[in-house]
């Protein structure tokens, strides 16, 4: 009975675990190179770096959301494949990157003001989208960080 | 005016739609269904789709072609209904000092005291629509069934309007019911409503105007407390624990009929356990039943229950008592649509700690990847792959 006119329903990579800590013992090297530092015996608890915490703001109002974008935000720091953190919760202001919903589909953009129109830039050699004044953007979240797999 | 709210209710408009419509822009605005149980029947449907005549719980192969083409259809994806609900429920505690999870979509919330609750009902409203992105509605009252009275009016007056504001929040007060219909009174079940409608009670204020001693005589008393509800006493305050219940049950209506339900016996096995084990309980007896399609004529219904000889908390053992009941019900050649099992008469476990996940080394070879290990962690491991349904031999009993 899954017709073929049903599609997938969209992925989330998975939800947040609001209530999860992995607190991990901070470094003080600073990805320096070198000797680990003699201080690090000093430790106290509260020298944990939980990334949950320091990723995410509003649990309640944050998604996780993977890049799909080629090569278009990479000007910007944002690689395809990147795993994007967008918080709902912030109100959109100029030099934000945002998750907008145009042309009946979500794309990342950073947002800008020119003049009284809002222009939605992308890298060097993607045309920078000029919104019209008649159309209502809408915004779907900001970005507020985004984590880059090296390996 | 009457005095100031003391009850909250905060609920999701088409909830599920909704959910589906945060992740789905091309949904918007558009006749929209959700289907149930093994993608069968309609069990949401947004207010286009309501305008198409289409009814909750329709089963879709039943909608004419030319109404089904312009709908869109989802299957449900429950584990995306629950991760909104939770982020609703974490902001409403961040505003209310009460919450009431009263179901997926409903939050009963404790506004007594509150300077302005309508101010901050709205904040509540713009926060979910903001930061979750499902639109709300909110009834206020002096008690729950007021709240949900004013939720249900607040539906009505402000429909299909997302930027709804003020029209969003509806105080109810025994003086403002009179245009709720009476089969919307929560608590009027609808063979009520229809016996209270021969006797010309229409609406939420014609029942509260009856004389009390005749509602509790001719309709019992818990009518009764809803009348004295609608009137303005409270006969309830929220319920912050989650009663008690007596059993869990797992079921999937298929979209098409089956002949060998074990596979999917097996996962509700599994789930049910899981469920289970995080509630720290253990089974004491178990329950399968199996229904053929009524809409092919074959409305049968079987169901064996058996008492385990001890509770137990293993999903191998619930396994193996659940495919002995099914197998002894099943028969060759015959088809069903739907299977169900449940787990009753559970005990509370000796004092177990909750199992921690075993780090990937520490796993027997055979559990590797199997979510049962993985069972103390509620909400992050979901997304892993759960157990394989154990498999079933073709043969069957031919008695």
């Amino acid at each position: 009975m899954r017709a073929h006119h049903i599609p997938d329903p969209p992925t989330l990579i998975g939800p947040i675990g609001i209530f999860s800590a992995h607190p991990l013992p901070m470094l003080a090297m600073r990805g320096a190179c070198g000797f680990p530092s003699p201080a690090e015996d000093f430790f106290r608890e509260d020298d944990r770096l939980d990334l949950n915490e320091k990723l995410i703001a509003n649990p309640p109002a944050t998604f996780l959301v993977q890049a799909d974008c080629g090569g278009s935000m990479v000007d910007y720091g944002i690689h395809d494949g990147d795993l994007l953190i967008v918080d709902r919760s912030i109100n959109v202001r100029p030099g934000h990157t945002v998750i907008v919903l145009w042309e009946g589909g979500f794309t990342v953009k950073k947002l800008y003001r020119r003049g009284n129109r809002i222009v939605l830039a992308a890298s060097e050699g993607y045309a920078p989208i000029v919104v019209p004044e008649d159309v209502e953007l809408d915004v779907w979240g900001v970005v507020r960080s985004n984590v880059h797999f090296h390996v | 005016m009457s005095e100031t709210p003391t009850f909250g209710l905060i609920d999701g408009n088409t909830f599920y739609v909704s959910c589906e419509r945060v992740f789905d822009p091309s949904l918007r605005d558009k006749p929209t269904v959700v289907l149930g149980n093994g993608d069968g029947c309609c069990i949401a449907l947004s207010p286009e789709a309501k305008a198409l005549g289409l009814k909750i719980g329709t089963p879709i192969f039943q909608v004419p072609d030319a109404i089904r083409q312009q709908v869109c259809v989802r299957s449900a994806n429950f584990a995306l209904y629950g991760d909104l609900s939770a982020r609703i429920v974490t902001i409403l505690r961040d505003l209310f000092p009460r919450v009431e999870v009263y179901s997926i979509d409903e939050n009963f919330v404790d506004v007594k005291g509150l300077k302005d609750p309508v101010a901050i009902a709205l904040e509540a409203r713009e926060r979910i629509l903001q930061w979750v992105g499902i639109p709300c509605c909110v009834g206020l009252g002096v008690t729950r069934t007021l709240a949900k009275a004013g939720n249900k009016l607040a539906k009505n007056q402000s429909k299909r309007a997302v930027k709804a504001g003020r029209l969003a929040v509806f105080h109810a007060t025994p003086e403002n019911i009179d245009q709720l219909p009476i089969e919307d009174v929560w608590g009027v079940g609808h063979r009520y409503a229809a016996r209270l409608a021969t006797e010309g009670v229409c609406n939420a204020a014609d029942l509260a105007s009856l004389p009390v001693e005749g509602v509790r005589a001719r309709y019992g008393v818990t009518l009764a407390r809803t009348q004295q509800e609608l009137r303005g006493i409270p006969c309830g305050d929220l319920e912050l624990e989650e009663p008690d219940r007596q059993q869990i049950v797992v079921s999937r209506m298929f979209g098409r009929d089956v002949s060998d339900p074990m596979d999917a016996l097996a996962t509700f096995a599994t789930v049910a356990c899981e469920k289970m084990r995080m509630k720290g309980l253990a089974a004491g007896a178990l329950w399968v039943w199996l229904d053929g399609n009524p809409h092919n004529g074959n409305g049968f219904h079987v169901s064996r229950a058996i008492p385990l000889p001890l509770p137990t908390r293993d999903t191998g053992e619930v396994l193996r008592a659940v495919r002995f009941l099914a197998t002894s019900m099943m028969r060759r050649g015959v088809q069903f649509k739907r299977v169900a099992m449940a787990i009753t008469d559970w005990c509370m476990a000796w004092p177990v700690p909750r199992p921690t996940p075993l780090p990937p080394w520490a796993m027997p070879p055979s559990l590797r990847g199997c979510s049962m290990c993985l069972a103390g962690a509620p909400g992050v491991f979901w997304t892993l792959a759960r157990a394989a349904p154990i498999p079933c031999s073709a043969a069957w009993p031919t008695h």
